[in-house]
């Protein structure tokens, strides 16, 4: 048996289906943080059901990606059982959707879910009268308090049925259903969907599209436009038949202050550039230890052992490897997104994308395309998977350059381990800018040449929560861990090569054959530029070449201030990481992939000769 | 003079200054009310005296803040009325706006508010009206900014019964009726969240460069400038 969880952006959907499934589903709030179908298992009296928690969506008319499976899913029936989660706060809106999809005549539970927000803002809805006007049963639960929710699965299962109500269409539109229902063999809500242009069969939809046309002449609006108000009024009516707010919201708005260009823009800056300087400074501090820690009961040892040279070399890249990982990375990108869910969490990201608009159109982007940029500090992976909330073609191409420059935590990592260490924390930060200022034109240049749509910023605002320390502190977990289970092995397997490279001499070769470029254009010693290639696997492991290749960390004894300041800024720039192009790769296809790249290798190869050539 | 021909007059300049014409001589006035020149430049002369207006160098008529605001007032309730009868009613759209000649100058502004707020439901909810029809457009022409405004010291102008302008301008923290949307389909993203013709809204915070927040259905939405530009909305007081 197939349940499914219906319901709109940001109504606890993923937390829902935590609860039901004991999975772990990311969580946040902000629209749409589910992007595909997750699929999860749960045993209930002995039998096993299957739950899928769809991605959020507004309406089922419209023509993204999530609103298309989510209508495929309830044309072709592949649910069982739907379980419609409303939202108690917004219940009007929530019910919107409802409606349409309680037209399938699918199963349906509903489940009011934040109650307890509705109970703050004064606002009790009437359970037992909601259920006799959909005539389905209701059930009312606080899934972030886990209250209500074991509800869930025994009352879908005794109780679920088909809502009885129909909403009320302008009876041009009923005549017009029912004559595309006689000739041809479609359901009652796929026949609406054909009278809004949305469909699959060419004849049924050329059919519709005469009456669509005869209606929208004699009501001088389309029949989307009359369905929709229909259903917003239907809904309009049940929402106050069945809500009694006691009391109006009081108290200190903190959009006040959140919203506002002053103090809102300021307060965004601050909060952060005081990420990005404590994600520098607590990682900079925890990767002293670990490193310490290392070096000394680890690395040291092995080396006493005296073991033969080929094992030797094997056992020590393993530690490397290791030490890279859990050493380096492991403390800036944590850090990094702890603060990041505690953003997520508080719904704060949805006021600093508002307020981001502005600045976000001077580059051909709009305000929701800041979560991407912001992400990107952590790591470009995640950052391009959320190129997806960027409604158009045209924005997710800009985009998906402006976030592979950002300097992610591994290419925190070499900032810090390699300028702020040996050149001076200034001149860390000040790549930073070099970056930003190289971001801002790319955006500019790409904003110009780039054609397509362009489309406004329409996004919800996520309400204001505390953050759950519980959950901030598991979705961290969660993607710390999915980065160690993913990075880890491919850190020790590459440092292993990178170790038998250079053991069989093959390094060298390649050293040798790049050597007059290296010299030559960038003014590095060509074990520095081999090192680069490395950072091709991940970011941090050109750090880690370098450091074996140059054999000393104490780099400053054998590159200047200027080669490793260059050094650095080649490696930043210079082609994002594979993890990050196979991402890319799925998410804007292999023509973009392949400018981003060879954008970036251009670039990065470019500054460092332009550095070369002015500090020879 | 009387209160109802007052009206007539203010409503007959405001009608030109509207049309963006030269301001109207006492001739132009005389021919639109198809009365005698030396009445109309009689009443005028009354008018002027009553600090409804002004006669420029060139004797052409200018409202004071006081005229413009009378004259706003009653060429809204014809339009409303006009809208009603032809569109609602059903009758024909000269006898509509000769009946709405003669109702607007007794109808009370309650009345005319809530005829105004039935027909926009009627051109949300049941049918008709969306954004385009010549009925929609005459009832909620955006207010051109009164220019050839004299101001009176003394005088001050009433406000308008309703302010009926684009998103972007409109004024914050006050309940304020969508009258539609001129982006087209491809905005179906905001008839989902609720922003269509009769929902009532609020604008809760504007950015200098008219970034707004607009609360629907109690959710905060956040729209860029272009697409809060495309959303025609009238101030519901």
């Amino acid at each position: 048996m197939k349940i499914g969880l219906i319901g709109n952006p940001n109504v606890g959907k993923s937390l829902i289906f935590n609860q039901l499934t004991g999975l772990g589903v990311e969580v946040s709030n902000y629209p749409g943080t589910t992007v595909g179908l997750e699929k999860g298992h749960v045993c209930y009296q002995r039998e096993k059901f299957e739950v899928c928690d769809l991605p959020g969506i507004y309406s089922l008319d419209g023509d993204s990606d999530e609103e298309k499976l989510v209508n495929g899913m309830l044309e072709r029936h592949e649910l069982d059982l739907v379980i419609a989660i409303l939202d108690a706060v917004h219940l009007e809106r929530t019910l919107y959707l409802f409606l349409q999809v309680a037209e399938y005549g699918l199963p349906l539970l509903v489940v009011l879910n934040m109650v307890d927000e509705a109970e703050k803002f004064g606002i009790s809805v009437d359970s037992s009268e909601l259920s006799k006007i959909l005539g389905c049963p209701v059930i009312m639960t606080a899934a972030i308090h886990g209250r209500g929710t074991d509800q869930i699965l025994p009352s879908a299962l005794s109780s679920a049925c088909p809502a009885s109500l129909t909403v009320d269409y302008d009876h041009h539109i009923e005549a017009a259903v029912r004559s595309i229902m006689g000739n041809f063999p479609v359901s009652r809500p796929a026949a609406l969907l054909t009278l809004e242009g949305i469909g699959a069969d060419q004849e049924i939809l050329d059919t519709s599209a005469a009456i669509a046309s005869e209606i929208e002449n004699r009501h001088k609006m389309s029949p989307r436009q009359i369905i929709s108000a229909n259903r917003h009024h239907f809904a309009e009516q049940i929402a106050d038949r069945v809500i009694t707010v006691r009391q109006k919201k009081t108290g200190f708005d903190l959009d006040r202050l959140l919203t506002k260009g002053i103090p809102g823009i300021p307060i965004m800056a601050a909060i952060l550039i005081g990420i990005l300087l404590l994600v520098f400074m607590i990682g900079s501090r925890l990767e002293g230890i670990i490193v310490a820690f290392f070096n000394t009961y680890l690395v040291q040892p092995l080396l006493t052992l005296g073991l033969p040279p080929l094992l030797q070399q094997v056992s020590i890249s393993v530690l490397l490897g290791l030490q890279a990982g859990i050493g380096i990375a492991f403390p800036f990108i944590f850090t990094f997104y702890i603060f990041i869910s505690l953003l997520e969490d508080s719904g704060y990201m949805t006021r600093a994308a508002f307020l981001a608009d502005q600045a976000m159109h001077r580059v051909g982007l709009h305000g929701q395309a800041i979560i991407p940029m912001i992400l990107g500090f952590g790591c470009t992976v995640p950052a391009v998977m959320s190129l997806r909330l960027l409604a158009s073609r045209r924005e997710r191409f800009i985009a998906s350059f402006l976030v592979t420059m950002i300097p992610c935590s591994a290419r925190t990592v070499i900032i810090a381990g390699v300028v702020a260490t040996f050149v001076g924390i200034w001149w860390a930060l000040s790549i930073y800018l070099i970056v930003f200022i190289l971001i801002v034109i790319t955006g500019l240049f790409l904003s110009r040449i780039t054609p397509g749509e362009r489309f406004g910023m329409i996004m919800e605002m996520a309400p204001l929560r505390a953050p759950q320390a519980a959950n901030v502190v598991k979705k961290s977990w969660r993607k710390i861990s999915e980065f160690l289970t993913i990075a880890m092995p491919l850190l020790i397997i590459s440092s292993i090569i990178l170790g038998l490279l250079q053991y069989y001499g093959i390094i060298n070769a390649f050293q040798n054959f790049i050597a007059p470029f290296s010299t030559m254009v960038l003014g590095l010693p060509a074990y520095a530029t081999t090192a680069l290639m490395f950072g091709i696997l991940r970011k941090e492991m050109a750090l880690g070449a370098l450091v074996v290749l140059a054999g000393t960390p104490a780099l400053n004894t054998v590159m200047t201030q200027v080669q490793l300041y260059t050094w650095a800024i080649i490696s930043v720039l210079f082609v994002p990481c594979i993890s990050t192009i196979a991402v890319l790769y799925r998410q804007v296809g292999l023509k973009t992939v392949v400018l981003v790249t060879t954008y970036t290798v251009i670039l990065g190869l470019a500054i460092g000769a332009g550095i070369h050539l002015a500090f020879p | 003079m009387e209160s109802s021909e007052r009206e007539d007059y203010l409503e007959a300049v405001l009608v030109r200054q509207l049309a963006a014409q030269p301001p109207p001589s006492a001739k132009d006035i005389a021919e639109d009310l198809h009365q005698g020149e030396d009445t109309v430049s009689a009443n005028l002369k009354s008018l002027e005296n009553q600090g409804d207006l002004v006669f420029n160098e060139k004797r052409a008529i200018i409202l004071t803040g006081q005229g413009h605001s009378i004259a706003e007032r009653v060429l809204k309730k014809h339009r409303v009325l006009q809208c009603f009868l032809g569109e609602i009613l059903g009758m024909d759209d000269n006898a509509a706006s000769d009946e709405a000649c003669i109702l607007e100058h007794s109808i009370s502004d309650t009345a005319i508010s809530r005829i105004g707020n039935y027909v926009n439901k009627a051109g949300s909810r049941r049918s008709s009206h969306w954004g385009n029809t010549p009925c929609y457009k005459s009832m909620t022409k955006n207010n051109p900014k009164p220019h050839n405004q004299v101001s009176i010291p003394g005088s001050h102008p009433a406000s308008p019964i309703s302010t009926c302008s684009s998103l972007i301008d409109a004024m914050e923290s006050v309940p304020l009726t969508v009258m539609g949307i001129t982006g087209g389909d491809h905005l179906h993203r905001l008839i989902d969240l609720g922003i269509i013709p009769g929902e009532v809204v609020i604008l809760r915070r504007r950015l200098h460069n008219n970034a707004v927040v607009l609360q629907v259905k109690e959710c905060d939405i956040a729209l860029s400038p272009e697409i809060a530009g495309t959303i025609l909305v009238e101030n519901m007081e």
